[in-house]
């Protein structure tokens, strides 16, 4: 359903001396329909970037994307605006997520009055209606502004609101991180439910390795811009094979710390050329300094690492 | 053991323009010398107000009533001067959010020294050596250089060992640290889990840990206090109350964690203006009956634990 | 911040709000009255602003004359009574061109950024080198004296502040995540503008133009005080300022109620734009405990 190939985004960093960062530095997947793949990696790695650039609301700087066999790297304004509606976002923060100044029956048709969905506005009213039952919302909160609801009832929302476009591939990009514990739970049931009854694909970020594993049939990791470990969720937990993602999955599981106390940060400025995580990695060595692409060590699982 | 730190009754309530909100209530809660309390709950449990209220930070539309004692005396009846030498001195606040806690514009060895200073008494160079000594006690590489840097220049995890070396440079008996973790990756997490498991056994300082993440709070303390709508609703070893959870809200608080199956509680917190008569969780409850609606639960001993539930 | 949070409901909280601020209630009861006065000046005053009575010039204030009367005869009372009419249309058609004009060039700034954003703003920053109402002054002058050439002197060099602030606030709230799904939803550009970036940044511009008002009334009368504005006979403050100075000592009444006149108006308005911006101020309008 959807395929990245070589992806690529550069920003210009610095006020004075302008140099080039490769924020997201030649990452390929693809997902098929009804499958999640999750994505974790430290906050500044280039996961939200990925997130956006993904559904051309960032333009690529290279690097082609498809959806179901259209490039959408190459469509134009009038294609884009269709494919739009198969394709859509939910981001992290619930209290910037809605207009503060529209209402949530506004908001939920707004979706449908920009792509011309609804005949008319009785249709329109009886498609909110089962929105908002569909994701465990009631009449009430539809008269009401959005801080005057949970941060657990908007993404309700905002997942209605992209539900009336009848999705087949959604970007979550860490959708509960802002959640308490009983709400996400909620929320990410939710997010199952609709999943399996939609057939519907998600690219899901997170950090937390947890909800990555509940959610997710896949996973990749980032490091600095670059998938580092590409497959099966429990492989990957188990038997992590990059040394990034085993410091991650030690660090997360078993809040153990695993030497990698000296990793300041993932920002890919004034990392190396080769492997970026060669400054930090304890089984470095001189080839390390060259730029390992991913390679496949077990069915469908792949790292990128010249020690493995 | 002797607590260090005694709570009686505390209630804390904000007036505003809504009407009372009351963000603490009828807490009791002693903390014993050198232990580790967890004080967990959830967005608007009022877990803060009650690590506020203890240092007396709150804003000026907020009541408190009740005892808070430490070392024996009430640091309610204190005037203003005495609770501000016992602030940092005695009782010290590791804030959340690292970023915005440093001061962007000085050194991070100058925000350290200055504390040291302060509070120890301690000469210029002196200052600064203490200082490069404790930020290595924290394992932060190349100390030496680091305090010469701008917060800018640290990560999350660097800028937290800081926040906790100025917070230490009084040599605090009592540590309140709030919400240490929030929003830290994983990585980072771990080196600041690690910077207070270094505070608190190695030099034997007492904290009240204020957290709604289970896994740190497990990894780290020796008590747990669970609190729901403003209310302690469960509080015993960190053991018994995370592996045998007796109020129905732990254990829907634990079961909805994502290691254990995301099964989520119904409904969502009640807000603290508009509290349910009788036990505050029965709404959401799924063992709750007819009773539960009129009948405020008090907080129960048995077994070394207490928990607030009209069936134990 | 952890904690319950207490919000108030915007639309419904602004007048009890509005209530509370002593200043601003008085600014607004002033403002209602000047309009009031404007609209029903020919009942009001008692005597035709227009009609003069030589011998009974520069009287002092008395029961037939509340005000007395100047240098022709006339009714001085019902001279500032048509005078409102004309300082309010300037003062509110002015701060509507300007307000329409900076609100437009800032949303267009903050929104296309860049390019766009580069050249408007320069204009701004060279527009706001030179003192505003002496910029003013020498358009007037250009222009010529009339009614409409001070509305256009005033509101080239009143735009300025308004698209500086315009742009600020777009910037700050196109970043948000609402804006990016209205991108994914589809929605064009204008679309995002109107709908959902104006409301966010429009609070700041009632503030801003309700203080403008007073602003503008002040100007408009140091231009025709300068004698650039509307021309006599036509009742205008500031021109019966001007007309009056040579008077000042032996009929002072002549400058001081117009003199008066001014000063409630432009104070009225700064009273209310004052409450305004407390009561719009997002941080007070969502009090956050705990």
């Amino acid at each position: 359903m959807i395929r990245v190939e070589s992806l690529t985004k550069v920003f210009t960093a610095g006020v004075f001396k302008k140099r080039p960062v490769n924020v997201i530095d030649d990452v390929s997947f693809t997902i098929s329909a009804g499958e999640t793949l999750g994505l974790v990696g430290e906050s500044g790695c280039g996961k939200s970037t990925l997130a956006r650039v993904v559904l051309r609301l960032i333009p690529p700087s290279g690097g082609r994307i498809f959806f179901k066999d259209t490039e959408i790297t190459k469509a134009n304004p009038k294609e884009l605006k269709k494919i739009r509606t198969k394709m859509q976002i939910i981001f992290q923060h619930p209290e910037s997520a809605l207009n503060p100044r529209m209402k949530i029956y506004n908001s939920l048709v707004e979706a449908m009055r920009l792509q011309q969905i609804a005949n008319n506005r009785r249709e329109e009213g009886a498609k909110v209606y089962q929105l908002i039952e569909l994701v465990g919302l009631n009449e009430e909160h539809l008269e009401r502004y959005p801080h005057e609801l949970s941060g657990g009832q908007i993404q309700r929302v905002v997942l209605a609101r992209i539900l009336s476009l009848q999705p087949e591939f959604i970007v979550a990009d860490e959708p509960t991180s802002m959640l308490d514990l009983s709400v996400q739970a909620q929320v990410l049931n939710l997010f199952k439910e609709i999943q399996h009854k939609f057939n519907i694909a998600y690219l899901f970020i997170s950090h937390d390795l947890d909800v990555v594993r509940w959610m997710s049939d896949r996973i990749a990791v980032m490091y600095a811009g670059r998938i580092v470990e590409i497959g099966p969720v429990d492989k990957v937990r188990e038997n992590p094979r990059h040394p990034y993602t085993s410091a991650l999955v030690d660090a997360f599981f078993a809040l153990k710390n695993s030497g990698i106390d000296k990793i300041p940060d993932p920002k890919a400025d004034k990392l190396p050329a080769g492997c970026k995580f060669y400054p930090y990695c304890l089984k470095a060595g001189d080839i390390c300094k060259k730029k390992p692409d991913l390679k496949k060590v077990a069915e469908d699982h792949f790292v990128a690492c010249w020690q493995v | 053991m002797a607590a260090l730190l005694s709570i009686q009754k505390l209630r804390t309530i904000f007036y505003t323009e809504k009407g009372r909100v009351k963000a603490a209530d009828d807490i009791n809660l002693d903390i014993a010398e050198g232990k580790t309390v967890g004080l967990i709950g959830e967005t608007g449990c009022g877990k803060s107000v009650l690590g506020l209220s203890i240092l007396r930070l709150l804003p000026r539309n907020a009541g408190i009533e009740g005892k808070i004692c430490y070392k024996g005396q009430d640091i309610l009846r204190l005037s203003g001067e005495q609770i501000r030498r016992l602030r940092g001195k005695e009782i010290a606040l590791i804030p959340q959010s690292p970023s915005t806690s440093l001061n962007p514009v000085l050194k991070t060895g100058v925000q350290i020294t200055e504390a040291l200073q302060l509070h120890q008494k301690l000469a210029r160079e002196e200052a600064w050596k203490a200082a490069v000594e404790m930020l290595q006690s924290f394992n932060l590489p190349d100390p030496e250089r680091r305090v010469k840097e701008y917060p800018h220049q640290l990560s999350g995890g660097m800028k937290q060992r800081i926040l906790a070396a100025i917070g230490m440079a009084g040599k605090p008996s009592l540590i309140i640290a709030d919400e240490p973790t929030k929003g830290l990756d994983a990585i980072i997490r771990i080196q600041v889990v690690e910077v207070l498991h270094h505070l608190t056994k190695k030099t034997g300082a007492t904290m009240l840990l204020i957290t709604h993440d289970l896994k740190v709070a497990a990894g780290l303390c020796d008590e747990i206090a669970v609190m729901y709508a403003g209310e302690i609703v469960e509080h015993g070893p960190a053991e018994e109350v995370l592996g045998h959870p007796r109020h129905p809200y732990t254990m829907g608080l634990l079961a909805s964690s994502p290691n254990n199956g995301l099964k989520p509680i119904r409904g969502c917190s009640p807000s603290l203006i508009n509290l349910p008569a009788g036990c505050k969780f029965h709404p959401r409850c799924g063992k709750a009956r007819e009773i539960c609606a009129k009948k405020h639960p008090p907080l129960v001993t048995k077994n070394g634990s207490q928990v607030r539930c009209i069936f134990h | 911040m952890n904690g319950a949070v207490v919000r108030a409901r915007p639309h419904t909280y602004l007048l009890t709000r509005l209530n509370r601020n002593k200043a601003a209630v008085i600014g607004l009861g002033i403002i209602l009255l000047l309009a009031f006065v404007a609209v029903f000046a020919p009942f009001l005053a008692p005597h035709h602003p227009y009609e003069q009575n030589p011998e009974q010039a520069l009287l002092p204030p008395h029961p037939e004359y509340p005000c007395g009367t100047d240098d022709l005869g006339r009714c001085i009372f019902s001279r500032i009574i048509f005078g409102t009419r004309i300082s309010l249309e300037i003062g509110i058609m002015v701060t509507a061109i300007t307000a329409c004009v900076g609100v437009v060039m800032g949303l267009i700034a903050g929104y296309y950024g860049r390019l766009v954003d580069e050249i408007i703003m320069r204009l701004v920053d060279i527009l706001l080198a030179f003192p505003g109402l002496v910029l003013a002054l020498a358009i007037a002058g250009l222009l010529g004296p009339g009614l409409f050439n001070v509305m256009l002197a005033l509101a080239v060099v009143g735009w300025m502040g308004y698209a500086r602030v315009v742009r600020g606030a777009v910037l700050a709230v196109k970043e948000k995540e609402f804006i990016e799904s209205a991108k994914a939803l589809g929605a064009t550009d204008f679309y995002i503008l109107t709908r959902h970036i104006l409301p966010n940044v429009i609070a700041p511009v009632i503030v801003m133009a309700t203080l403008g008002i007073g602003y503008v009334v002040l100007a408009a009368a140091a231009l025709s005080f300068l004698g650039l504005g509307v021309q006599p006979p036509t009742p205008v403050w500031g021109a019966m300022l001007n007309s009056g100075k040579a008077f000042m000592r032996t009929a002072p009444h002549l400058t001081v109620f117009p003199g008066l006149a001014i000063m409630i108006t432009v104070l009225a308005f700064n009273f209310l734009g004052d409450g305004l911006r407390d009561i719009l101020d997002p941080r007070l309008n969502e009090r956050e405990i705990e």
